[in-house]
C-alpha cells in the first residue's frame, strides 16, 4: 500500500526550495546577510485564501496556500512553485509534522505569495 | 536635518558605553549577553533569544520628526526623536531563572541613560555636532508567541549642532 511520504514524492509537483540561511553581520545595521541556496523538492498544494489589501502604494493580492511535503522547511524559506518558473511563496508557519514510519515524516505548511 | 543618518551617531555611542558597562544577570555578577542592531532585521525574535541565546536586544528605529522655529511659515529646523527599543524575556538555565526580563529592563535603562549623558554633546572637532538627551521611556509587557516579552522604548532627542 502506498504511504503518503512516497506518494508525495511520486505524484507531487516539483518545486524549488530556497532554504534561508544567515551569514555574517554587516555594518551599520548589524543585520546578518541572507543566503538562499536552492534545491528541488516535491509538494502537494491547495489554495486556501485570497484577498485584496489596499495600501497607499496600490492594491495587493494576498494569496495563501497549504502545502504538504516531506522536506523540513522553516519560516521565511522560499518556495518557487512550479519549480524554477513559478511564483515565489514565503513559508509562514513552523509546519505541522505527521509521523509515518521509521524516519519518514511529512509536514503541512502555510505559505504566502510574495512575487 | 542631518545629512547623515543620526543612527550612525547614536548607535555607536550606546554600543561603546554598553560594552564597558554590561548589565548583570540576577546573581549580580554574571554579565548578560546582548545584541544591538537596527530595527527590522531578518532574524526572528525567538532565534535571537533562544538560538543565539542573547539576554536582551537593543534596536534602533526610525525617528519621529517635527518642524520647529517657523519663520513666515517656513520651518527652518526639524527636531528628530529616535526610539531605542530594549526587549527582554525571562531566561532559564537548568530549571532556574537566571535573568528576569522585567528586572533586566531597569538595569539596561540605567546604562542607556548614563551612556547618553556621557556623550550628550559632541566634542569638537568631532562631526557632526549634536546634542542628545533621553526625553521619555515607556515599558510595556505583552505575550507574543508563548513568550512574555518586556519592551522599553527610550526616546532620544537628537539635536543637530548648527
Amino acid at each position: 500500500m502506498a504511504t503518503i511520504g512516497p506518494f508525495i514524492q511520486t505524484y507531487g509537483e516539483q518545486a524549488t526550495w530556497q532554504n534561508r540561511g544567515l551569514g555574517g553581520r554587516v555594518a551599520p545595521t548589524n543585520w546578518p546577510t541572507e543566503t538562499y541556496p536552492a534545491s528541488t523538492i516535491y509538494i502537494m498544494v491547495k489554495e486556501t485564501q485570497t484577498r485584496e489589501v489596499d495600501t497607499p502604494a496600490g492594491r495587493v493580492t494576498e494569496k495563501r496556500i497549504n502545502l504538504w511535503t516531506t522536506a523540513a522547511l522553516s519560516p521565511q524559506d522560499q518556495i518557487i512553485y512550479p519549480a524554477l518558473v513559478g511564483n515565489t511563496y514565503e513559508v509562514e508557519s513552523e509546519g505541522t509534522p505527521f509521523y509515518l514510519f521509521g524516519t519518514v515524516w511529512y509536514r503541512r505548511f502555510v505559505a504566502v505569495l510574495t512575487a | 536635518m542631518a545629512s547623515t543618518d543620526p543612527r550612525l551617531t547614536i548607535k555607536p555611542i550606546v554600543d561603546a558605553w554598553m560594552a564597558l558597562n554590561v548589565p548583570t544577570k540576577n546573581d549580580g555578577f554574571t554579565p548578560t549577553t546582548y545584541i544591538s542592531l537596527w530595527e527590522g532585521g531578518p532574524e526572528r525574535m525567538k532565534y535571537l533569544f533562544y538560538g543565539l541565546n542573547f539576554d536582551f536586544i537593543m534596536t534602533f528605529g526610525n525617528p519621529e520628526t517635527r518642524s520647529m522655529r517657523p519663520i513666515q511659515d517656513v520651518p527652518v529646523h526639524y527636531q528628530m526623536t529616535y526610539p531605542i527599543t530594549v526587549t527582554t524575556v525571562d531566561k532559564w538555565l537548568g530549571g532556574a531563572l537566571v535573568s528576569t526580563g522585567m528586572w533586566l529592563q531597569y538595569k539596561v535603562t540605567w546604562e542607556i541613560r548614563k551612556g547618553i549623558e556621557f556623550q550628550a554633546q559632541s566634542v569638537p572637532p568631532g562631526l557632526p555636532a549634536y546634542t542628545l538627551r533621553v526625553i521619555s521611556e515607556r515599558t510595556t509587557h505583552k505575550r507574543v508567541g508563548g513568550v512574555d516579552v518586556w519592551e522599553t522604548v527610550h526616546k532620544v532627542e537628537y539635536e543637530l549642532g548648527e
